[in-house]
C-alpha cells in the first residue's frame, strides 16, 4: 500500500484576504460575540472603563444591532480606581443602556474571602480574581467576555477565543482545547465556564484605530493632561491616595497620559503630548515598549501572567 | 485606516529544526519585538547560562515550554511588512503535540515548513507536510534551515529539496517552494547577504508578501449563528457567509429542512444593505416565517449542500482517550451540531511511513479515514469545496472536550431506508397529568426532524380502539399493557421508534412489558409530584377520583410504584417541556447510535 492522494487540491479562500485588516478583525470579533450569545445562557462583558472593554462593549452593540446585546457589563472594582474611569463607566452604561453590575474587592476582603497584601499601600490586582469568581457564582454566569489580546504578553499569546475554565475557575494552559478552523466550542460540564476573548488577534494600534474609525468615547485619562507625579527611573507614577510616595521623592507636575487605566496601584503614566485619538495612534505606532511595560504587576517574575491566569485572572 | 490586509501563516516542522529561532528572527527582523520583551529575553537567556540570546523564549510562553525547551501549544504572534500584516501561528514540532500543529495550520493561508539542512527531513516533517496537504493549505514554503552548518552548500540544499519531494510523493500541494535559510545567522529571512549567491529566489518575507490569496469558492453558504428580533414581528438570522454572497430578493433554500423562500432584507451593523458576502456580519430576514434556528444553513436552491446522515472523512484524533467505535460523540460543523459515531475505521496513516494500515482503535494524534454516522441530518460539503461546511470536530458528549477534528471526503446523499435498522420502544410511565402526552408529542417532533420514523402509542387512544374490550380489573390492566408491548415490539423490530405513554403504575406490569419488548426497551420515568399533577388535572380526572367517582385511581386511591432505575428520569415540575423533550430526544438518539450492531 502506498500513499494515494486523499484530496484533489482545490484552493480554498480564507475569508480574510485583501481588505484592510481592521475590517476582518471587526468581523471576527462580531462572529465571536454572536457565538457567545448563541452558546451561553448568562454572559457578562468584563467592563473596567478601559479602552479594550469599551471596544468590546461597542462591538457587541454592532453585533446585534438593531437589537440590544444579550450581555450585561460586570466591573470588578478594586477600590483603587481613578475617579475619571468610574465616571466614564457610569456614563457609558447610562448612554448605551447596558445593565451595569459592580462587585467590589473591598467586600470580598470584608467577608474574609480575600486577604489584603500586607504593608501600607497594597495592590489589589491579584485579589480581583477572588471577587470575579464569586461574582461568576453569584450571577450564575457561564461566560465572561474580556478585552485581552494575544499581543500583550507571551502567556496570552496561547489563548483561545473560547477559553475553558474548570469549576474552580482555573486555566490549564497545557490542556487547552484545540480551536480548529473557526469553530468555537462552548460545550461544558455544569459549573464550568468560559472566558471569551473577541480581541485576541488585535494589537494596541488596532484598538486605537477602531476607536478613531467608530468615533468611540474614551476616558480623559488616555489623553495628555497635567498631573502631579513622581518619577521612578523610567516609570511615571501618578500621585493618588493608593500609592505610597516617599518623603524624599520629588513631586512634579508633568504632561502625561495613561496607556492603560486599570488599578491605580499598578498603572504607570507616560510622558506624552497626545491630545487626540489620532495623536495617540501616531504615538502608539512609534512605541518601542509594550503596553504592559507600564504595568508594574507583570514585572514580578518570568511567569507572572501565566501564574495569575491559572488562578482565574483575566 | 491602515490599508494592509491580514495574512495568516503557520510554521511547522520537526522538533529541533530551529522553528522558534526562525520565528524569533522573523519577528526581530520585522521590528515586531518591543524593547521590554527583548530585555526580558536577554535576561532570561543569561539566567539559563546561554551565550546567545535565545529567540525561542519569545514564543515559548508557558513555563513548561521553557523548562522542557520545546513548544507545546500554538502561540499566535503578529508582525508586519510594508505590504501585509501577518498573524503567525507557531505550532509545536514534537510528535506528542501533532494535534496542535493541525490546529495552527487549519486557518493558515501558508505554512512555512522548517527542515534541518544537516539532518534532512524526519518522519515529523513528512507528517506535517501530509497534514498541510490534508488541510489544503494553499501555499507550502519549505525553509531549509541551518544552511550555516552545511557551509551554505547548494548541493546540500538541492539534495534536501529532492529528498523532500520524494518523501511527499502522492501528496497534493497547490504551491510548493523551497528556500535556503539560516535562522541563527539571519540569512534569507528578510534578505540574502551574499552567503548563497547561487540562490536567486526572494527571501522568506518577500515570498510571503508576494503570495496570492487563494481563489474563493462561490457557492453561497450562510451558517446561521442564531436568531434576533431586529424589529416588531421580524425574525432575523444572524450569521456570516462562509462562501459566496447573496442579494435581497434572491431565492434561498434552508437546509437541512429544505424549504425554499427568499431574502427580503439584509441588515449590516450599520443598517439595511443590498447584499452580503464572505466576511460581512449580517442579519438576514426571510420572506416566510419558517422555523429556522442555529445550525441551519442558507444556500441557493441551484447549489445545495448535501443533507447527510453519514460521511467519509479523515480525522486527527486529539484526545488522550482513544476513540471508541460506535460510541456516541457530538459532531460540530460550522454552527451546526449533531449526535453521531464512528461507524467504521477504514485505515490509519502510520505516522512513520505514512502508509495505510488497518486498525481497530484511534489513539492521540492518529490520522485516519473513518465513516461517520449521524443521528441528526447535517448539511455537509466536501472539504475541498468548502472548508467551513466540510470540516468538523467530534466532542465528548459528556464533557464537551474536543476528541477529534476532521475533513469531509465524501458525503453520500440521504438514504432513509438504510437508517431504519434498529427501533426502540420508549416506554413512558408516570401519573396521570405528569405530562406524558405533551412530552410524547414534542419528542416525536424532534425525532422526526432528525429523520427517524416515530409512532406514538397513547394509553387512552389504545383503550378507545384496540383494547376496547378491556376494563380496569387487575387482569384487564395487565392485558392492556401486554397488548401495547406486543405492538411496540413488532414496530420496533421493523426499525420504528415507538413512544408508549401509559401510566403503567406497577413494577410487575412494566417488567412484563420489558420482557416482551426485549433489547429495544427504553424506560422513561415522567416524574411529577402528585400535587402538581393534580393541580394540572387537564381531564378533570383527579376531581372525579377525589369524589369517589373513579375507583382505584393511581395516586389517589391506588399506588404508583416509581421505577427503580429508568433509562431516563424527567421531572416535569422542574423542567420546561421543550427542554425535557430535547433531553429525551437526545437520549433516544444516543441509545440508537450506541445500539448499532
Amino acid at each position: 500500500m502506498g500513499v494515494e492522494p486523499l484530496l484533489t487540491f482545490r484552493p480554498y479562500h480564507h475569508p480574510m484576504a485583501l481588505r484592510p485588516a481592521l475590517l476582518d478583525l471587526e468581523s471576527e470579533a462580531i462572529y465571536v460575540l454572536r457565538e457567545s450569545a448563541a452558546q451561553f445562557d448568562r454572559v457578562a462583558i468584563l467592563f473596567s472603563g478601559g479602552k479594550d472593554s469599551i471596544v468590546v462593549a461597542s462591538l457587541a452593540q454592532r453585533a446585534f444591532a438593531p437589537a440590544s446585546p444579550p450581555f450585561s457589563l460586570l466591573h470588578i472594582d478594586t477600590g483603587h480606581n481613578f475617579p475619571e474611569t468610574l465616571d466614564f463607566r457610569d456614563a457609558f452604561a447610562a448612554r448605551t443602556g447596558y445593565e451595569l453590575v459592580v462587585r467590589r474587592v473591598e467586600d470580598s476582603i470584608a467577608a474574609g474571602r480575600a486577604q489584603e497584601e500586607p504593608g501600607p499601600f497594597p495592590s489589589r490586582n491579584a485579589l480581583q480574581s477572588v471577587t470575579l469568581m464569586d461574582a461568576i457564582h453569584e450571577l450564575r454566569l457561564d461566560a465572561v467576555i474580556g478585552g485581552a489580546r494575544r499581543d500583550e504578553e507571551r502567556a496570552r499569546a496561547k489563548e483561545r477565543f473560547f477559553s475553558h475554565r474548570d469549576a474552580h475557575g482555573r486555566w490549564e494552559p497545557r490542556g487547552q482545547r484545540p480551536e480548529v478552523w473557526r469553530m468555537l466550542n462552548g460545550h461544558k460540564r455544569h459549573g464550568e465556564h468560559f472566558r471569551v476573548f473577541p480581541l485576541n488577534n488585535w494589537t494596541e494600534a488596532d484598538v486605537w484605530e477602531y476607536i478613531h474609525w467608530r468615533g468611540l468615547d474614551v476616558p480623559g485619562l488616555y489623553f495628555a493632561h497635567e498631573r502631579p507625579v513622581v518619577e521612578r527611573g523610567s516609570a511615571v507614577v501618578a500621585i493618588t491616595p493608593f500609592v505610597h510616595i516617599g518623603e524624599d521623592e520629588a513631586k512634579v507636575v508633568r504632561r502625561v497620559r495613561f496607556r492603560t487605566v486599570g488599578d491605580a496601584t499598578c498603572t504607570g503614566a507616560i510622558l506624552s503630548e497626545a491630545a487626540t485619538v489620532q495623536d495617540i495612534l501616531a504615538e502608539v505606532r512609534s512605541f518601542s515598549r509594550s503596553e504592559r511595560s507600564t504595568r508594574l504587576d507583570d514585572l514580578r517574575s518570568e511567569a507572572a501572567m501565566e501564574d495569575r491566569k491559572r488562578q482565574g485572572y483575566f | 485606516m491602515d490599508p494592509r490586509p491580514l495574512f495568516r501563516v503557520a510554521t511547522a516542522g520537526s522538533v529541533d529544526d530551529g522553528k522558534s529561532t526562525f520565528i524569533g528572527r522573523l519577528l526581530a527582523e520585522s521590528n515586531a519585538i518591543f524593547e521590554d520583551h527583548w530585555e526580558a529575553l536577554v535576561r532570561a537567556s543569561r539566567a539559563t547560562g546561554e551565550e546567545q540570546t535565545n529567540l525561542a523564549l519569545l514564543t515559548d510562553g508557558l513555563r513548561a515550554e521553557r523548562e522542557q525547551k520545546i513548544t507545546i501549544d500554538v502561540a499566535y504572534r503578529t508582525f508586519a511588512t510594508a505590504r501585509r500584516r501577518y498573524l503567525l501561528a507557531d505550532t509545536p514540532g514534537h510528535a506528542r503535540y501533532t494535534r496542535n500543529m493541525f490546529t495552527g495550520a487549519s486557518t493558515a493561508e501558508a505554512v512555512i515548513l522548517l527542515l534541518d539542512a544537516e539532518r534532512g527531513p524526519t518522519r515529523q516533517t513528512y507528517l506535517h507536510a501530509f497534514i498541510a496537504s490534508l488541510l489544503a493549505v494553499p501555499h507550502v514554503l519549505v525553509a531549509v534551515n541551518k544552511m550555516d552548518l552545511v557551509g551554505y552548500s547548494r548541493e546540500v540544499f538541492e539534495a534536501r529539496a529532492e529528498e523532500f519531494r520524494a518523501g511527499v510523493h502522492g501528496m497534493e500541494f497547490g504551491d510548493l517552494r523551497f528556500l535556503p535559510v539560516s535562522a541563527v545567522e539571519g540569512e534569507g529571512i528578510v534578505s540574502y547577504r551574499g552567503t548563497m549567491p547561487w540562490f536567486h529566489g526572494p527571501s522568506v518575507l518577500q515570498t510571503l508578501d508576494d503570495l496570492e490569496p487563494a481563489a474563493k469558492p462561490f457557492f453561497f453558504r450562510f451558517p446561521v449563528q442564531g436568531v434576533v428580533r431586529p424589529g416588531p414581528g421580524l425574525r432575523g438570522l444572524m450569521g456570516e457567509a462562509c462562501s459566496g454572497a447573496i442579494r435581497v430578493g434572491e431565492a434561498v433554500q434552508v437546509l437541512p429542512t429544505g424549504e425554499t423562500t427568499s431574502v427580503v432584507e439584509i441588515l449590516s451593523p450599520d443598517g439595511p444593505v443590498e447584499s452580503c458576502a464572505v466576511g460581512d456580519p449580517a442579519i438576514v430576514v426571510l420572506a416566510d416565517d419558517l422555523d429556522v434556528g442555529r445550525g441551519a444553513i442558507l444556500v441557493r436552491p441551484k447549489n445545495p449542500a448535501t443533507v447527510a446522515h453519514s460521511a467519509e472523512a479523515m480525522v486527527v484524533w486529539m484526545s488522550e482517550d482513544p476513540a471508541r467505535l460506535r460510541a456516541p460523540y457530538r459532531l460540530l460543523s460550522g454552527t451546526a451540531s449533531a449526535l453521531g459515531n464512528i461507524d467504521e475505521i477504514a485505515y490509519r496513516v502510520a505516522p512513520d511511513t505514512l502508509h495505510r494500515e488497518a486498525t481497530e482503535s484511534l489513539e492521540l494524534n492518529d490520522v485516519s479515514k473513518v465513516r461517520l454516522r449521524l443521528a441528526d441530518p447535517l448539511c455537509l460539503d466536501v472539504y475541498r469545496s468548502d472548508r467551513t461546511t466540510g470540516s468538523f470536530e467530534l466532542l465528548s458528549v459528556e464533557s464537551g472536550e474536543v476528541m477529534a477534528a476532521g475533513v469531509v471526503l465524501r458525503v453520500p446523499a440521504l438514504e432513509p431506508e438504510a437508517r431504519s435498522e434498529r427501533g426502540l420502544c420508549v416506554w413512558m410511565t408516570g401519573l396521570s397529568g405528569a405530562g406524558k402526552s405533551t412530552l410524547s408529542d414534542l419528542t416525536t417532533a424532534r425525532l422526526r426532524a432528525a429523520g427517524l420514523p416515530v409512532v406514538q402509542l397513547d394509553g387512552d387512544a389504545l383503550r378507545a380502539g384496540l383494547n376496547r374490550d378491556l376494563g380496569f380489573s387487575e387482569s384487564d390492566r395487565t392485558e392492556n399493557i401486554r397488548r401495547t408491548a406486543e405492538v411496540a415490539r413488532l414496530l420496533a423490530s421493523q426499525g420504528v421508534v415507538v413512544i408508549c405513554s401509559l401510566i403503567s403504575p406497577m413494577r410487575s406490569q412494566r417488567e412484563l412489558a420489558a420482557e416482551i419488548v426485549g433489547e429495544a426497551w427504553f424506560e422513561v420515568f415522567v416524574d411529577c409530584p402528585i400535587d402538581v399533577a393534580e393541580a394540572r388535572d387537564v381531564k378533570g380526572l383527579y376531581a372525579r377520583a377525589r369524589r369517589g367517582e373513579i375507583p382505584e385511581f393511581t395516586g389517589v386511591s391506588a399506588p404508583y410504584e416509581a421505577p427503580m432505575s429508568p433509562d431516563v428520569r424527567l421531572d416535569t415540575s422542574a423542567t420546561e417541556p421543550q427542554a425535557a423533550a430535547r433531553t429525551l430526544a437526545d437520549a433516544v438518539k444516543l441509545r440508537i447510535l450506541g445500539a448499532q450492531p
